[in-house]
């Protein structure tokens, strides 16, 4: 099927070369003027033809064209676009500068972008300026990438101020997200409350949540595509950042002029140190802490016009740590626990122009997670050491073609592997008194993806984006091989509005261990087994797109409705524990392997999304509406009747508006809305009757022996709750406003941003959690409602040398 | 798995869910959680709990009728008493008993010679209120499986217990091996003066096995035993093939407990009593003495 798929493309794009007159190719790098940063996704646009492309993740851009005379268009959001009258009778290579419309002069913000949502054939895409998420109010001031994604239609948040998305009723482990070509397993910081990316070191931020392109694969539900910036190829430009929680300092700039460059971003937290006096008098004298840093990295070099060399790393890790020294009887007692995660990936990619049609990318990627737990112990002369550790190491290699035939066609074809360490536990112990133990588990496992799409015009008002990917896994004694097709549709009613549609079939072959609601740095990624099946989804989506000008104002509309299918995905057995799983080796015979305690069900979600969004003026932002159900089947849970999934959210909604006062001045709003989770919640006891209560001896007199079969030996009543269906209480709603305020101040050789920002502004109690409080008096329980974030204020600075 | 690396996990998983458990507290106190007022609850009527099973070997036919209660804003949460004026009724294979009430058993009794259970007959429970609550679920009685033997191994101290299982059916037995040692017990009683009774301590050890589980019609299930002769130890080996219904409840019992930890997902408890909680079960039980 694919050697015929290849075969078609190729009589395809062969016809069309072939006929007509000749045909040149405009080809060339875009960039932005003074940092020279790459600009992908940028619109290069020829009206007399009706014809145009993009510029691919590196700023390249390619067209064949027939010889002609006509005037060439780019564009990218945020620029001001440029026109060039071009005469096609060679061959021209063309590098196109874009100069940045948030220079300080300009006030209004108008750009022209040709190539728009409605000309685009990839529906579900939606993406995201950095500089807008950095203008948006932030908790604790702390700008975050994946919560502004959760400010998207179709994007669910967790619970209160967690980072975890959840995409068209997918769960947060269905998401890819990708950092320079490199996954990130564990994307948040401090239980989810801030995730891992800093926006300094972003370029860009892509969020695509169906109709997905056969070059991206391996998770259900969404792609988060994010590309770090290159560093400034012409000045050094620092950026420092001072919060209320966390400082962070950006320093870019050329090594080698219009050569190389380099970027360096990190971020500190310094909540243990201002926190310490607090937590020494919560905690009995006790140290206690915790802090989180991150680093990004990216080194650039062009070789030469052809050959380009980028390296690039990220490196946060979180810790928590606890120690104390107590003397009881004149013997000293020690302790000391140290809990830390953290991320580490790095890309090397070497980009080489075959020539100005064939453009190549050659990766190697290094992904690591790790979460480790130390405890040492002493008392007097006795000690006990324990070290626990699990997590991932991915290595891939990664090799991908851009083919801009011609006009009509963007052909992507590429080739994936990676090999997979799991390390789900790794335990060593030594102690006085007992043997050493030194128990490690290493699963590994092979993920190899073959690719091909083409981008298709294939007339005026049809477009196309048609690929397969074909995807293998192989784990121990089981190897999966699936293709999977892929299919987006765009027809143009009018100019600026078109119908799309989109087809894909997706396969997941890792899960994650999680203990539902929080995002825990326990959370644990394990291969799909012969037990435990590769997640599989299949979603369709029909969307309408309109790009709209009112009053010199680019506004853009879309609907789209979509329907989702995942089998095999896993849930918790009812009434299994996460802290129970002490053997995580699927070979293993032991009672508690996480193939024990997990079950495999489907999940089927549906729902509407709608996306209003004004792009330009002085005066931002968008509206977002999604009307969605996610329902669970699991044979094994609530005895096989479907129930709504934990993030089933009847309502979400999201505004988001930013406005620019004057140069000086600006004002940025959130305002969210979400249905409560669905939970399943105790609402009144019984009492049960065990009949045969095992390993349970009864003295009785014979006299009192009753009657029964076999003789009762079990007068065991236990309590047990009648909890309803599963899932079937809903938390209360949430809702929250998000004000901040900017003030700008311009000087020669700077330019400082104070800002002042307030969370949750009329302070909503939200729902965390529920628990329950039981007064020894009178013996009554009750039910509370413990809630997070109160209103914060935030107050942070930057600095822009 | 040794006992020792088993210890060395059991202290590993104490420590990290102790270091969790610190971890959110010390992330409740930065961020100053809030504890609101008590949460609105949609309004709980408390439903009819009835429990019963029924064997064609039992010496008595026995259901318990109870009433959930309200976990919240409640004083008597958690205290159960028996709903002693409900209208009980088994009925099937023809014939049909009212349970009586009975204050000793806290349960609601009848003759099993009059009720007759047979196997391969379907079975209804009944249960009305004064005030209107009405419960009610069926059971079938499987087939009695002699073919049960079973191989007691002194040297690796078990009772090995082998059967047949039909073709064509799924099956649901439980094993059991019930020990009883008996002492003489004397004394002198409170009021009535010198006394003699003999003093039964009883052990149970039970299995489940599913046909499910087997390739072939062969099923067998081994428990630990080691006869102490000295303390005049008898053993007797039961088979109970059960009803899918007396599976699901028991073994869902086992993880629905309330048993405070808060990692544990919530087990959702089987019932099929329409209109109520609880279970109305049959099963069909054959026993063997184990002889050493």
């Amino acid at each position: 099927m694919r050697f015929n798929f290849l075969l078609l493309l190729a009589i395809v794009s062969g016809g069309l070369y072939a006929q007509g007159k000749a045909r040149y190719t405009i080809s060339g790098y875009i960039n932005e003027k003074g940092s020279k940063e790459n600009l992908p996704g940028a619109n290069v646009y020829i009206d007399k033809l009706k014809a145009g492309t993009t510029s691919n993740a590196y700023g390249f851009y390619s067209i064949t064209l027939p010889a002609d005379t006509f005037e060439l268009s780019v564009s990218y959001v945020g620029y001001k676009a440029q026109v060039f009258r071009i005469k096609l009778y060679k061959d021209i290579q063309l590098d196109i500068i874009l100069e940045s419309n948030s220079v300080l002069e300009e006030v209004v913000v108008s750009a022209k972008s040709l190539e728009s949502i409605s000309d685009e054939v990839q529906m579900s895409k939606i993406d995201l300026p950095v500089e807008q998420i950095k203008n948006l109010p932030a908790l604790l001031g702390e700008k975050d990438v994946l919560k502004a994604i959760q400010l998207l239609p179709g994007v669910q948040k967790g619970s209160e101020g967690s980072s975890g998305i959840y995409v068209r009723g997918g769960g947060p482990d269905q998401n890819l997200i990708i950092l320079d070509d490199a996954t990130v397993y564990n994307a948040s910081h401090l239980f989810g409350f801030f995730s891992l990316f800093n926006g300094d070191a972003l370029k860009s931020v892509e969020l695509t949540k169906g109709g997905f392109p056969a070059r991206y694969g391996g998770r259900l539900s969404s792609v988060i595509d994010m590309q770090m910036k290159d560093g400034d190829k012409e000045k050094v430009k620092a950026d420092v950042g001072i919060g209320l929680i966390s400082s962070r300092l950006t320093i870019e700039g050329p090594l080698k002029k219009d050569k190389a460059s380099f970027l360096i971003s990190g971020r500190r937290t310094y909540i243990d140190v201002l926190a310490r006096p607090l937590i020494k008098m919560a905690s009995d004298g006790a140290t206690v802490g915790y802090y989180f840093y991150d680093l990004n990295a990216k080194l650039n070099y062009t070789l030469n016009y052809k050959n380009r060399i980028y390296l690039s790393g990220y490196f946060g890790k979180d810790k928590f740590y606890a120690r104390s020294t107590n003397q009881y009887d004149s013997v000293v007692n020690k302790d000391d626990a140290q809990l830390a995660w953290g991320n580490a990936t790095g890309t090397l990619r070497w980009n080489h122009l075959v020539n100005s049609r064939l453009f190549s990318n050659v990766s190697l990627i290094f992904s690591d997670y790790k979460f480790g737990v130390d405890l040492k112990n002493s008392y007097g002369k006795d000690y006990f050491n324990l070290s626990y550790s699990s997590g991932i190491r991915d290595y891939t290699v990664k090799g991908d073609l851009d083919f801009f035939p011609n006009s009509d066609h963007k052909i992507k074809i590429g080739l994936l592997g990676t090999y997979h360490e799991f390390r789900p536990n790794a335990l060593v112990a030594k102690g006085t008194g007992i043997d050493e133990t030194n128990k490690k588990t290493l699963i590994t496992a092979t993920e190899a993806a073959l690719y091909a799409e083409d981008d298709y015009r294939i007339n005026a008002r049809w477009r196309a984006n048609v690929g397969i990917r074909l995807t293998n896994f192989n784990v121990r004694n089981v190897s999966y091989i699936n293709p999977e097709p892929r299919l987006a549709l765009r027809y143009a009613i009018r100019k600026t509005l078109s119908l799309k549609a989109s087809y894909a079939m997706m396969n997941q072959y890792l899960h994650l261990l999680s203990n539902s609601g929080f995002s825990l740095p326990t959370d644990l990624w394990v291969p799909a087994t012969n037990l435990v099946k590769p997640q599989r989804s299949q979603q369709v989506a029909l969307g309408l797109a309109k790009d709209l000008k009112i009053k010199e104002a680019d506004f853009l509309v879309s609907l789209e409705g979509y329907y989702k299918r995942s089998k095999n995905i896993i849930g918790y057995k009812e009434g299994a524990s996460f802290l129970n799983v002490t053997d995580l080796d699927p070979n293993s015979t032991s009672k508690y392997t996480y193939e024990s305690v997990v079950t495999s069900g489907s999940a089927e979600s549906y729902g509407a999304e709608f996306f209003l969004q004004k792009k330009s003026g002085k005066f931002t932002g968008w509206v977002g509406y999604t009307l969605s159900w996610t329902w669970l089947t699991f044979s094994e849970l609530n005895f096989g009747k479907r129930f709504p999934a934990r993030y089933d959210r009847r309502h979400d909604i999201s505004v988001v508006g930013m406005y620019k006062l004057s140069e000086k001045i600006s004002f940025s709003a959130v305002w969210v809305y979400g249905t409560g989770n669905a939970i399943t919640l105790p609402l009144a006891s019984y009492q049960a009757y065990d009949q045969i209560r095992q390993y349970e001896a009864q003295t009785v007199p014979q006299s009192a022996i009753n009657h029964g079969y076999p003789a009762y030996m079990s007068n065991y009543f236990p309590t047990v709750n009648d909890y309803g269906d599963k899932n079937s209480f809903r938390m209360a709603a949430y809702h929250r406003l998000d004000l901040a305020i900017q003030f700008h101040k311009i000087r020669k050789r700077y330019e400082r941003i104070f800002e002042l920002g307030v969370y949750n502004a009329y302070n909503r109690r939200n729902p965390f959690y529920y628990q329950t409080e039981t007064d020894p008096k009178t013996n009554i329980t009750k039910l509370k409602q413990i809630s997070l974030f109160p209103i914060i204020p935030s107050i942070s600075w930057t600095w822009k040398f | 798995m040794d006992m020792e690396i088993l210890n060395i996990q059991g202290r590993a998983r104490r420590g990290r869910s102790r270091i969790l458990l610190c971890m959110l507290l010390i992330l409740g106190i930065a961020a100053c959680r809030k504890k609101d007022s008590t949460v609105k609850l949609p309004k709980v009527d408390p439903k009819l709990v009835v429990i019963s099973f029924i064997c064609p070997q039992d010496t008595i036919i026995k259901a318990t009728v109870t009433l959930t209660q309200p976990l919240y804003n409640n004083a008597e949460a958690n205290q159960f008493k028996p709903v002693t004026n409900a209208n009980v009724i088994i009925s099937g294979n023809g014939r049909a008993i009212t349970l009586v009430y009975d204050d000793e058993e806290e349960a609601y009794i009848g003759d099993p010679d009059l009720l007759q259970v047979t196997e391969g007959a379907v079975y209804n429970i009944d249960v009305r209120t004064p005030d209107g609550k009405h419960a009610s679920a069926s059971t079938s009685i499987p087939a009695s499986n002699t073919s049960l033997t079973y191989n007691y191994s002194a040297s690796s101290a078990n009772v090995t217990a082998k059967w047949l299982d039909p073709v064509g059916t799924t099956d649901y037995y439980r094993v059991i091996l019930q020990r009883s040692s008996y002492f003489l017990f004397t004394g002198v009683g409170s009021q009535s003066g010198p006394f003699a009774d003999t003093i039964t301590t009883r052990v149970a050890l039970a299995e489940w096995a599913l046909d499910a589980d087997y390739t072939g019609p062969e099923m067998e299930k081994t428990i630990s035993f080691r006869f102490f002769p000295q303390s005049r130890d008898s053993a007797y080996l039961f088979l109970l093939h059960v009803s899918k219904e007396y599976y699901d409840y028991n073994t869902k019992l086992f993880t629905s407990e309330v048993n405070g930890n808060p990692f544990q997902e919530p087990s959702i408890m089987y019932t099929n009593m329409k209109g109520g909680l609880g279970v109305f079960a049959g099963f069909n039980g054959y026993r063997m003495e184990v002889v050493p």
